[in-house]
């Protein structure tokens, strides 16, 4: 069966009146983002399959987000697609992970009890961590990681004080320390 | 030569928690076979121009789940520091 084209997941504009401009850029747009989406997909999901679907609800939901607005440049909208994409994906993770872990409370960890969150986020690696995050803040995350530049530095090259690029960081670093924590613990 | 310090993540600058997340690496994602791994002369920008890459590309994650790359990283970064 042929891959489906880009521009067949804005079928979904179809089925209410929209602005012109929008389905038109839309269209631009999802074929723009396509392979991101496919690739995220896969990393994330670890099946490409799920990539139409899930472009078709991240389209819907940016047709909706411009409905009111004047017409936007392509860039926003590709800008706003991806956002709305990577959100499903980490929604379709949660609902995926949900159902791992159904009936598997044999192979979990009784020392460290069993709380949804908790026992779900020891079996997630770091790298899986950082996909979910936004890609300026896995970007700083891989700049102290890889390079050890500081907050100060990372800060300096985005135009944003330390402390704003401190707070955007601080719940994946939360998830970090908790990851980590719970791998000492379990040895 | 300062002492190492016992397990701890908490230090002002966080600095404490990557070096445990680059042991973590380590310990747990050796990759002998080097597969997936980033070329050397990315391993260098990563270290030495970082702005010469565009590090929102999830390709880039691999660093953290490959012992191999997270130790060329180290030692590149040492050669850096003693420049």
């Amino acid at each position: 069966m042929a891959s489906p084209a880009p521009s067949d997941f804005c079928w979904v504009l179809n089925s209410a009146p929209r602005q012109t401009w929008i389905s038109r850029i839309l269209q631009t747009a999802a074929e723009a983002y396509w392979q991101d989406a496919r690739r995220i997909v896969a990393a994330r999901l670890g099946d490409e399959s799920l990539a139409p679907e899930i472009l078709e609800a991240a389209v819907r939901k940016t047709a909706d987000h411009f409905s009111n607005s004047p017409p936007a440049k392509t860039e926003e909208v590709v800008a706003r697609l991806g956002q709305f994409f990577r959100s499903e994906v980490r929604r379709k993770a949660r609902k995926y992970k949900r159902l791992v872990f159904a009936g598997s409370a044999i192979n979990l960890d009784r020392s460290i009890g069993y709380s949804g969150t908790i026992s779900v986020e020891s079996k997630i690696d770091l790298d899986t961590m950082l996909y979910d995050t936004e890609p300026e803040i896995r970007a700083a995350l891989l700049s102290r990681y890889g390079n050890g530049e500081s907050w100060r530095n990372i800060a300096k090259r985005l135009g944003i004080t330390e402390d704003a690029i401190r707070k955007r960081c601080h719940r994946v670093l939360g998830r970090l320390r908790r990851r980590i924590a719970s791998s000492h613990s379990s040895k | 030569m300062k002492r190492r310090q016992k397990p701890s993540m908490d230090n002002e600058d966080d600095a404490l928690l990557f070096e445990r997340m680059r042991e973590y690496v380590i310990d747990h994602h050796p990759n002998p076979g080097r597969v997936g791994c980033l070329d050397q002369e990315t391993l260098k920008k990563f270290v030495f121009s970082p702005e010469e890459l565009d590090l929102t590309d999830v390709r880039y994650l691999h660093v953290m789940k490959c012992a191999e790359c997270t130790r060329e990283l180290g030692k590149l970064r040492r050669i850096r520091d003693q420049q």
